[in-house]
């Protein structure tokens, strides 16, 4: 009888905690899914976007959306809370979110788990001593010369194909990105796989498929969340790292 | 002996009881995952489409009805500006309206008889009542409405597609012409000439009658109401009829 209770409870209790967790890990996902979506409900109305659609301005020739950060993370924990089953489950995502992100065209800002929005981080990449700065939209680039006019160059001219633009954002997005993720006392951090779009290798597609940035303005968060538990000289680490997010286009 | 009998049919029972918790257990977890699973697909669908249609709606109590009886209770809380929001509970009110950007739905599902494991975790035990454990699989889901439905316009779309069609001549006899439902005259009106099949008598503009005037005419338009827009067609592929219906 002893024994049986032995392999009952050495059975049950690691499967019931693994199931607990799996769902939890589910739950997390469905929540943050459901979340970033408020970035089509979060767009500033009163930027030129809207005054060029008045005028019959379409598709490219349109200016980027410009989204309101605030109503953004507002409505953000709003839907969040709805789709936690208690303030305590809650106040632990919101504890977890490393980061929130807004993909511009051609910049994005990050907020940290204090909600506090940085500069905007632009897609420059270093040229033989030249600033360039890259953009998703187009295939042109701009620099700024001594005297503080704009240059701007198609990708051609600046030497660069399209492919490698896209990798050159996505460097720098992930570079960015790296110093939130990163665990205090360790080099190592997240690198979060970007589609690009123009890289036709199929197993790279397969690997890439479920997040793209560089299409429209993207809203995306990322969630992390380690648990370690220490048996004797054992360590089981618990991983559960969930990137969600919505594009507008 | 006899104690030895006791203690026999008890360590059997205990066996079996925590044989079958352990049983129900996983199940009952399952359950709540895919009840969590179905709720969730529901909720994203309407997320993306800006509508909670007929059929999906069947498709959720159909699927939930596999594992219980499952009561579905449904919240819109329809924006009309920001902050601000008109709140619905009635599933007649809410399924196959059309949602715009903004709009919230929130889906509970809630099993009304507790899981094989519930009733195990609440039964008597060696003349032990344990007390009433709520573990019933419930589940909620909120989401945003992303994506408005398509088709749907708003009223002053409604007024500019009526005076567009009469400056630039598209309302003819053999041609397209116009119908408008509003709440106040769910039978509606027609714009268009007399001839077309539908049209009994001329009617080429907005807001030239008492009925389209103020807010109280059974055919007033207003501005920012929202209109179902149908067309139909004739065989050829044009235009015979665009129906709005307000929501």
């Amino acid at each position: 009888m002893i024994i049986v209770f032995m392999f009952y409870i050495f059975t049950f209790i690691p499967l019931s905690y693994l199931n607990i967790t799996r769902l939890k890990t589910e739950n997390t996902k469905q929540c943050l899914n459901l979340s970033v979506k408020v970035l089509s409900n979060s767009i500033l109305p009163s930027r030129t976007n809207f005054s060029e659609l008045a005028q019959g301005f379409a598709g490219e020739d349109l200016s980027p959306l410009e989204v309101d950060k605030d109503k953004l993370m507002r409505e953000f924990y709003d839907v969040a809370a709805k789709n936690c089953y208690s303030s305590k489950d809650f106040n632990h995502l919101k504890e977890k979110l490393l980061f929130k992100t807004i993909v511009y065209p051609d910049r994005f800002f990050i907020a940290d788990t204090n909600d506090k929005w940085s500069v905007p981080y632009f897609f420059t990449y270093n040229k033989d001593g030249e600033l360039l700065y890259l953009n998703t939209r187009d295939d042109t680039v701009y620099s700024y010369d001594s005297a503080g006019n704009m240059l701007t160059w198609s990708l051609t001219e600046a030497g660069i194909s399209r492919s490698r633009k896209n990798d050159l954002i996505i460097d720098r997005i992930n570079s960015i990105l790296s110093g939130y993720t990163g665990e205090p006392g360790s080099d190592k951090a997240l690198n979060i796989k970007i589609l690009n779009p123009d890289n036709n290798d199929s197993a790279y597609k397969i690997s890439y498929s479920y997040f793209n940035v560089l299409e429209g303005v993207t809203f995306f968060v990322v969630y992390k969340e380690n648990r370690n538990i220490d048996v004797k000289d054992r360590d089981f680490r618990f991983k559960n790292y969930n990137v969600a997010g919505y594009t507008l286009y | 002996m006899i104690g030895r009998i006791i203690s026999t049919i008890i360590s059997v029972s205990l066996s079996v009881y925590l044989i079958f918790l352990t049983i129900f257990y996983f199940l009952h977890e399952n359950i709540k995952g895919n009840i969590n699973e179905l709720n969730y697909s529901a909720v994203e669908v309407v997320s993306t489409s800006g509508v909670l249609t007929g059929d999906l709606y069947r498709y959720l109590s159909d699927s939930t009805a596999r594992y219980g009886n499952y009561s579905i209770r449904l919240k819109l809380e329809k924006q009309i500006k920001a902050g601000v929001y008109d709140t619905f509970f009635d599933a007649g009110e809410i399924v196959g309206r059309y949602l715009e950007v903004g709009d919230r739905l929130t889906v509970y599902l809630e099993d009304k008889n507790p899981t094989l494991f519930g009733r195990l975790v609440n039964a008597t035990l060696l003349f032990n009542n344990p007390r009433h454990v709520d573990n019933n699989i419930k589940s909620i889901k909120t989401a945003i409405i992303a994506r408005s439905a398509k088709n749907v316009v708003r009223g002053y779309d409604v007024i500019a597609d009526i005076e567009a069609r009469a400056s630039n001549n598209s309302f003819s006899s053999d041609k397209s012409a116009i119908f408008v439902a509003t709440k106040l005259n769910p039978s509606g009106k027609y714009y268009g000439l007399t001839g077309h099949p539908y049209v009994a008598a001329t009617n080429l503009h907005y807001g030239d009658s008492i009925d389209e005037s103020g807010n109280t005419g059974a055919n007033y338009i207003f501005d920012y109401g929202n209109f179902l827009k149908e067309t139909e067609c004739y065989p050829d592929g044009s235009e015979k009829l665009i129906r709005y219906i307000q929501q």
